[in-house]
Parts: C-alpha cells; sequence; structure tokens
C-alpha cells in the first residue's frame, strides 16, 4: 500500500489534521511504545541535559519501523533517536563513557553503538551516507529483506559524501532509506532536500516532521520500496513540533488524557534517571582497555 | 612451477580468494568487464560476474563508503583504488571510519577489507600517478600496511591480507609489475604478515627497504660487492605490523643501518625505521643512520630519475655507512 506517490511541488505529505483526525490509510504501528520512545528521548534530554530530543522525533518515528535485521547509521545530532533501538541503559552508558558503556568509553557523549541493535554513528555530517550504500547493496546481493536507514540532517546535503552515498545507493539499487530532518539551518542555495532525488534517479518525499503518523507512513513505503528491490528512498522531514499533533492523534484514538501523559512521562523519567544512575556510578574503564580493540586477534 | 609476474600473481591470489571465499567482491574503477588498468582483475568478471567484480563510479569516497557498508555486512571487500595518488578522497573514509569502526565500537564491528593499489614512480606517471602515500596509513593505528617486492610474495601476502579480519593497504610497486618475475607456486599458500625477509644476507650494513626499492637496493649490492662491501638486504614486506626483531638483530649485527624509499624524505616511513633503530640500538652503531629518499619536492614528471632513489644513490650510502 503506498501512502503517497513521490512528491511533486512544495506542500510536505501530511496524515494529521490540526485537531489529530488522520486523513488517509494509517500505517501499522504500536502507539504505546513509540509514545514511550518519545517520552525517553524527553527525559534524557532533560535529565542530562542532551539537545536534539524535538529534532530526533522524527528520526526516532522512522527507525522505530525497522526490523530487528536492518541497520541504522545516524549523525550525531539525532543520537536521541537511537532510543528507538537500544535501551536506555546503553544510551546512557554511552553518554557517560564509564565502564558500563559496553563500546568501552571511546566516543565523546552522542555516539551509541551497537552490533545488537545494528546502530552505527559518526561525528561527520555524511560520512554514513556511502557506508549505508554498501550495507543496502550487500543486502540485496545476499538476497535478504535486510534495509539500511541513514539518518542525518540538512547540513549533511553540503558534503559530497552525500552525493557520493546517495549515487552508489542509485547505481546498485541498494536497500537504503536515506532520512534526512531539515531543520532549515544549512547555508544551503537550494530550496529542498527531497527534490534532490529526481537528479540520483531515486524516490523522494517530502513529509511534515511534526506529523509523527504521516512520517511513519512514508518511512513504511520507503522500506517496502527497498526490500522489494525497487531501490532507495530520500525522505525529507521538515522539521516541526510533534507534540500538538501527536496529543490530538492519541486522544482521537481515545489513549490520551493529562493522566495517561503525566503517567508515561513519569514512567520514562524514572527509567532515565535509573539508567543514568548506573552508568555514573560505574567506574572508569580499565586502563588497560586502552589498548584493546585497535586489531582484531587473527 | 609458472614464472608469473608481480600483476599475474596478484590476479591468481584473487582468483584462489575468490573460488575459496564467496564473501569476496572486488570493486573499483574499471575492474570489471575492462579487468584494470594493469589487468589485475582481469578474467574476474567473466568467471565471477558482475555481483562479485564490480565497476563502481569514479569516486574513491565511495568505493571505501560503500566497501565499509559491504564488510559491516559481513562481506570481505577487495577494492582497487586504480593509482594510489587516487587514494586521498577516500583518505577519510579509511582514516576516519575504516581504521576506527573496531575501535570506536569497542570491538564490536570489524571491517574486514584490503584495499589493493599501484603505487609508486618510474612509469613517467607525473605526479598524479606516480606518489608513495604509505607512510600515512602506516600512521594510522587501526590498518595494516603491506607492500610485496616480487610476485611470490604478492600472492602469498595477499592470500594472507584476504583471510584476516582487519583492514589492509596492500601498495603494489606498479614500476616491476611486468618487470619483477619469478616462479609461483600453483594454488594455495600464504606469506604471514609481520614477516620480513632477508633479501641478501651481509655482514657490514643493514639496508631496508620495501617495494619497488628492494630491486634498487639489490642492484646497488652488486655495485657494493664490485666496491669490496658486504650489506645485508632487508625486504620488510610489511611496513605494519613490522617485524622489528628482523630489523634490530641485523642492526646489531652489522653494527649499521641505510634506510631506503621513494617517498618524500620528511617523515617518510624510513624516519620511523631510523628512529626505531636508534632507540633500540643506537650502542651497537657505529655509523650514523642513512636515509635514501625521494626528495622533499612533490613527485616531478621528467626528472623523475633524478627525484627516485637510485642504485648509485643506495651504493653511496652502503659506502659512507661501512666507511665511516
Amino acid at each position: 500500500m503506498l501512502h503517497k506517490a513521490p512528491p511533486e511541488g512544495d506542500a510536505p505529505f501530511r496524515l494529521l489534521a490540526d485537531d489529530g483526525a488522520a486523513g488517509g490509510d494509517l500505517p501499522s504501528f504500536d502507539e504505546h511504545a513509540l509514545w514511550h520512545k518519545l517520552c525517553l528521548a524527553r527525559a534524557v534530554e532533560q535529565l542530562a541535559r542532551v539537545p536534539g530530543a524535538a529534532s530526533s522525533e522524527a528520526a526516532l518515528a522512522a527507525a522505530s519501523m525497522l526490523r530487528d535485521g536492518d541497520w541504522v547509521l545516524a549523525s550525531p545530532s539525532l543520537a536521541l533517536a537511537s532510543l528507538a533501538r537500544l535501551s536506555p541503559a546503553e544510551v546512557l552508558a554511552q553518554l557517560h563513557g564509564t565502564g558500563a558503556d559496553h563500546c568501552k568509553g571511546r566516543q565523546a557523549p552522542g555516539h551509541p553503538s551497537s552490533r545488537a541493535a545494528r546502530w552505527l554513528s559518526t561525528s561527520a555530517a555524511a560520512t554514513h551516507l556511502p557506508q549505508a550504500a554498501g550495507l543496502g547493496w550487500a543486502a540485496r546481493l545476499a538476497g535478504k529483506e535486510d534495509v539500511a536507514l541513514a539518518l542525518f540532517d540538512e547540513e549533511a546535503t553540503a558534503s559530497g559524501d552525500f552525493h557520493v552515498g546517495l549515487n552508489f545507493a542509485a547505481v546498485y539499487r541498494a536497500q537504503c532509506v536515506f532520512f534526512c530532518v531539515n531543520q532549515r539551518r544549512a547555508e544551503t542555495g537550494s530550496p529542498g532536500v527531497a527534490e534532490k532525488s529526481r537528479a540520483y534517479g531515486m524516490s523522494g518525499v517530502l513529509v511534515d516532521g511534526g506529523d509523527l503518523v504521516a512520517v511513519l507512513a512514508v518511512v513504511e513505503d520507503a522500506l517496502a520500496r527497498a526490500r522489494a528491490g525497487q531501490g532507495p528512498t530520500l525522505i525529507e522531514a521538515l522539521a516541526a513540533d510533534t507534540q500538538p499533533r501527536w496529543r490530538a492523534f492519541l486522544q482521537s484514538r481515545g489513549m490520551w488524557t493529562q493522566a495517561a501523559e503525566d503517567a508515561q512521562v513519569k514512567q520514562a523519567s524514572d527509567e532515565i534517571s535509573v539508567a543514568d544512575a548506573a552508568a555514573q556510578a560505574a567506574a572508569p574503564p580499565d586502563v588497560t582497555t586502552l589498548w584493546q580493540d585497535v586489531f582484531g586477534a587473527k | 612451477m609458472p614464472v608469473f609476474n608481480l600483476i599475474q600473481a596478484v590476479n591468481d591470489a584473487l582468483r584462489i580468494e575468490m573460488r575459496r571465499d564467496d564473501r569476496v567482491v572486488v570493486l573499483g574503477e574499471d575492474v570489471g568487464k575492462f579487468g584494470g588498468v594493469f589487468r589485475a582483475t582481469a578474467g574476474l568478471y567473466d568467471e565471477f560476474g558482475p555481483n562479485r567484480v564490480v565497476d563502481t563510479p569514479l569516486s574513491e569516497a565511495g568505493i571505501i563508503g560503500a566497501a565499509i557498508g559491504l564488510a559491516l555486512y559481513g562481506l570481505r571487500p577487495v577494492p582497487e583504488i586504480q593509482f594510489s595518488d587516487f587514494i586521498y578522497p577516500a583518505f577519510d573514509q579509511i582514516v576516519n571510519e575504516l581504521a576506527k569502526f573496531r575501535y570506536r565500537s569497542g570491538g564490536e564491528f570489524a571491517c574486514p577489507m584490503v584495499i589493493r593499489t599501484p603505487y609508486g614512480g618510474g612509469i613517467r606517471g607525473g605526479h598524479y600517478h606516480s606518489q608513495s602515500p604509505e607512510a600515512y596509513f602506516a600512521h594510522t593505528p587501526g590498518i595494516k600496511v603491506v607492500i610485496p617486492s616480487n610476485p611470490y610474495d604478492a600472492k602469498g601476502l595477499l592470500l594472507s591480507a584476504m583471510r584476516q579480519d582487519d583492514p589492509v593497504i596492500f601498495m603494489e610497486p606498479k614500476r616491476v609489475y611486468r618487470a619483477a618475475r619469478g616462479e609461483v607456486p600453483d594454488g594455495d599458500y600464504t606469506v604471514p604478515l609481520g614477516q620480513a625477509a632477508i633479501v641478501r644476507p651481509g655482514s657490514q650494513v643493514t639496508v631496508l627497504a620495501y617495494g619497488s626499492m628492494v630491486h634498487t637496493c639489490l642492484d646497488a649490492a652488486k655495485a657494493s660487492e664490485a666496491e669490496g662491501f658486504d650489506p645485508e638486504i632487508i625486504d620488510l614486506r610489511t611496513l605494519l605490523p613490522l617485524d622489528v626483531d628482523t630489523v634490530l638483530s641485523s642492526v646489531k649485527k652489522t653494527g649499521r643501518a641505510v634506510v631506503v624509499y621513494e617517498a618524500p624524505k620528511t617523515c617518510g616511513y624510513g624516519a620511523e625505521l631510523a628512529a626505531l633503530i636508534a632507540e633500540k640500538a643506537i650502542t651497537s652503531l657505529e655509523a650514523p643512520i642513512g636515509r635514501v629518499a625521494g626528495l622533499d619536492t612533490p613527485f616531478p614528471y621528467t626528472l623523475e630519475n633524478e627525484y627516485l632513489p637510485s642504485a648509485e644513490r643506495v651504493a653511496l650510502a652502503i659506502r659512507e655507512a661501512v666507511t665511516y
């Protein structure tokens, strides 16, 4: 089921009206699980003073649509999206870089990484885009349905790796979804990101990033295209406040009350507090770990 | 036993490993239907098809970046960078990404990959087709650097490189691609990484070289021999990991050392060798450590033979060391 054809023109795709009423076919997703993850991201932002929860929400929603075998490669500005696939304990441990971090404190905050979750972080704007192309290409070569989702913001479009990644993905019909959260901060002469897709010969979608249900819908479509061997998709989510329409949507489904939201926020806050305390209480990585993992065993 | 040149030996190693391990994927500019500008991948496309011998867009950052993705997924990419001078657009992907995936993920993500690339001067290629960038990569923790000088080692080292789990820069001395010929066993064998070879035993001075400079040093040794000197020539074969024991025990035996490399002299790999010898064997030295290297200039076109270390310059350094 396609929720929307690739965009022609400038109007971002929306599914929710301001009052939360859905104006089309809804994607299939677990409202409670996503609501909880969104609250976790807000709780990390508040408790650990990590910025970016609001801008990460569309990316978090996108990542929540994946299967276990899929991969995610993310820019640090969208690090809180990792709560879609990593536990609060893992995210907080990486944030503090203590011995609780299974990456041994090797990276600055905002670079969560997990083999089990197939989640990779970069510090650069777009170096992960060619890598995502390689992962999505490998999945196609292997005859698997796995998809690589690259999360980045509009600053990435200034980098050569943006072009390189999209070009390689298109050439090899890599099973990729390139998901750009456009916060409209980049120095650029271009009117948008999604429209660049046509130049690469891939599908492109412009979506209202303040409408999380619309984001889920276009990601669901893009994943389906990728899994079916129909090539990669470039999605541009225009950043906007997600909370009003998300609340209205939940209310329209009979799920939202102030009390229910308070309970969600409290539960998330408690989970993050526990994870934060545990991460901070752990000793630093042992000094002998400095020399580990430069090379493999054989 | 067949006699191969260095290109044929590389080609043989690739074919053997692709038959043995279906995770091996060769990719690069013109490596597929055309078989590579130096013919290193000739015939592989016909045998293994377009999904395993892949012509890529002309983007080195894309070749290496995508190869990282292939490796993360579980394949064994063997990308070719057509000339090592073209490797700089991929430098960020190699140095900041490929080299560090294992470390930055606490050992969770490995990127096994062998980047083959022809390097060095002497083919009238000018500075875009002649440079020797090995020191940049030897300076990058997380990458191994392998440079064979002859067909036997090229095949055995390449097979070893493709069977271990770390990124390797495999630099092929293109000046001797066809000139270096030798017997190469049929079928499978390996030359271990991290082991130097003493290619001419001697008693008076240790001469350290790799790649095409090994041949220059062997020519120099003939001239030195005629002068009555007895140099020991060591082919390092692997720059990282370096066979420190072989280097130091030779220097301790001869009491003299000359390092030879064709990259610019300043901060070249030979500078590290000189520092190592000074650090670990200075009390054995009877003469200053000699350095014969390329000039501290960009690689020239017309005057490349004046730029490159010659057998005469190496023989002079041998004489200076022994008669100090």
